[in-house]
């Protein structure tokens, strides 16, 4: 079953106010793209900032409303649920942040970050005990101290403040877990680590990741399959090795000789877009965006 | 903490005796003295001139005058007033709760519209009714206090549905005091909203900009990706780190309670501190000049400490050591 699919997903933002009858000018942010997450398979959204992947992002958990498209979870169309379905959905996808110091509210202690992420949960704490003890695990999952608790977010490091949000985001169990560039601001020696950690915590949940990057080494070593996009659209996509050693797109092999030794030909112009292009499968698995 | 707060008020000590000490001189650097108003009247003579300005050690140097103002202060003596001839701190507590009244109300009125106001625009950025708002706060940000108080008299002496200023009706003594209370209301209402409505203009755009700045930042993207309701993510979060700034202006808030407003006092006939120290300002009353400048300065102090403790108590990341 698929976990999460996407189907034309489209979100233009407009950046002129329509003229009197004329048509006004938009950002094709992001442009009738279809995606399909499997559980346990990690997928990895790689472009150019601006291409439109974290819009992309903020449409799967519907902090945006995308203008046409349909999102199903698990099969369920979830587009337009509300009410107590559409926290059901909340519940299950959730999403770390780029920035660990400043997607922690600066005046709430750490145990109140963690408890007010559970207030979303269905099942109340009978006991402050066992809400306690919950919380505990997850610190303890996390690899931080217990003794945090009482403790504000200023008073940690960035690395440990990504732990934090990371146990915030698996407070209730979800079953998809965006990673929004939530690596790309730490050191390398952290970043390592919270890989790590992420991998473990796979494991132990049962999560599927999505990662939003546009560090190629960090993408090669999480996840299994990759998504090129560029200028709002899916250009390529296939599994990650594949996408290493046989780029076909001519973005794709731009990206990869700018992150790694990859042998390219420089290109001279823009790569042009056809409005109705439409991705082929050009070997198994292997999706290319027709030229 | 503590050791702060004793600091905080060691420091006062300089600053208050500083502030005085400017006061002083500027009032005794314009030329002139109370006694001369008197002077001018034929009938007074030199001798009588001559005893009072010994009295009040008036033909002493500037310097000496001050530090024997501050020598009977630490007596509490706080001096006599020239025009009333009494000890000030009588002149002034008869008006000190006519003030207190009229500067309370309107703070209550300022703050508990502002606020909400500010909030309810920021959450409404740039709909109509935010628009709507924005644009009467420019015109009231405009217009004088004294301005808009004369239109509110206007329109009472038009209507009569308010008196047309003063505290008190005429029939005051003979009602209850239910009524004494309804009575000093209905006096209350014109001068407390001529001295709010610039107030709430003003206090709304900071509560709007505040909550603006702290609807933009990631921690709430965060609040909302987790799925939070929206009116969790305006109270819980964005409200609790807009509040700071406002704290502060809380605490010079403070200092204004005491002071009066002597603009709309004059134009309201409220009887009031600030008509009465205009006139003691202009007719060089020095001592009941001194008084009120004390007073506005401690209460100034004190209410920043209070703000400045406050803010601590609300903000973690906060600390006096």
């Amino acid at each position: 079953m698929i976990l999460l699919e996407l189907k034309n997903i489209k979100k233009y933002f407009p950046i002129k106010r329509k003229s009197w009858g004329g048509q006004g000018a938009f950002v094709k942010a992001v442009d009738q793209v279809s995606l399909s997450i499997y559980p346990g398979e990690n997928v990895s959204l790689v472009g150019e900032s601006g291409c439109g992947k974290t819009t992309l992002a903020r449409i799967m958990i519907k902090l945006i409303q995308q203008d046409s498209g349909s999102i199903k979870l698990e099969g369920q169309e979830v587009a337009n649920l509300k009410g107590s379905k559409f926290r059901k959905f909340r519940k299950d996808i959730q999403m770390v942040f780029q920035d660990p110091f400043n997607s922690l509210d600066p005046r709430f202690t750490v145990f109140h970050i963690l408890k007010e992420a559970m207030t979303l949960e269905k099942v109340r704490y009978r006991h402050f005990r066992d809400q306690e003890q919950r919380i505990k695990e997850l610190l303890a999952a996390v690899d931080l101290p217990v003794n945090i608790l009482n403790r504000y977010p200023h008073e940690f490091s960035g690395g440990e403040r990504q732990r934090i949000a990371i146990a915030r985001a698996l407070v209730l169990n979800p079953k998809l877990l965006i990673l929004d560039e939530a690596v790309s601001s730490l050191d390398v020696l952290i970043q390592d680590q919270i890989l790590k950690l992420l991998q473990e915590l796979q494991d132990k949940f049962q999560l599927t990741y999505l990662f939003i990057s546009h560090n190629l080494k960090v993408v090669r070593r999480v996840s299994h399959k990759i998504a090129v996009m560029y200028k709002g659209k899916i250009v390529e996509m296939a599994a990650t090795q594949e996408i290493f050693q046989n780029p076909l797109h001519p973005y794709t092999k731009e990206l990869l000789s700018a992150a790694i030794e990859y042998k390219s030909v420089r290109r001279s112009e823009d790569i042009n877009i056809h409005p109705n292009a439409q991705l082929v499968e050009k070997e198994k698995g292997h999706f290319v965006l027709d030229v | 903490m503590w050791v702060y707060i004793l600091k905080r008020f060691l420091v006062a000590i300089p600053m208050i005796l500083i502030m005085a000490l400017a006061t002083f001189l500027l009032m005794g650097s314009t030329p002139g003295n109370y006694l001369d108003t008197i002077r001018m009247d034929p009938q007074v003579s030199e001798e009588t001139i001559g005893y009072y300005q010994h009295l009040y050690k008036l033909d002493r140097p500037l310097l000496e005058q001050f530090f024997y103002w501050i020598k009977n202060l630490l007596r509490l003596e706080f001096g006599y007033s020239f025009h009333y001839n009494v000890p000030v701190t009588r002149i002034i507590s008869a008006r000190l709760l006519n003030t207190f009244i009229l500067s309370f109300a309107s703070f209550v009125l300022t703050w508990a519209v502002a606020i909400p106001l500010g909030i309810w625009a920021a959450v409404h950025r740039n709909q109509w009714i935010d628009r709507l708002i924005q644009l009467f706060s420019y015109i009231f940000l405009s217009l004088p206090s004294f301005f808009i108080a004369m239109i509110l008299l206007y329109w009472a002496s038009q209507t009569g549905v308010l008196p047309l200023g003063g505290m008190y009706g005429p029939d005051y003594d003979q009602l209850t005091l239910l009524g004494k209370i309804g009575d000093i209301l209905t006096h209350l209402a014109i001068p407390t909203v001529a001295l709010s409505i610039g107030s709430i203009a003003a206090l709304q755009r900071i509560m709007r900009g505040n909550m603006l700045e702290a609807l933009g930042q990631k921690y709430i993207l965060t609040a909302r990706a987790k799925g939070l309701p929206e009116n969790k993510v305006v109270y819980h979060h964005a409200l609790r780190n807009a509040i700071n700034p406002l704290i502060t202006l809380l605490g010079y808030e403070f200092s204004s309670l005491l002071s009066g407003a002597a603009l709309i006092e004059i134009i309201c006939s409220w009887p009031g501190l600030g008509s009465l120290m205009l006139t003691a300002v202009r007719s060089k009353d020095i001592y009941l000049v001194m008084t009120s400048m004390l007073m506005g300065g401690v209460l100034f102090i004190i209410g920043n400490l209070l703000a400045d403790i406050l803010l601590v108590k609300v903000d973690p990341r906060i600390r006096y050591d």
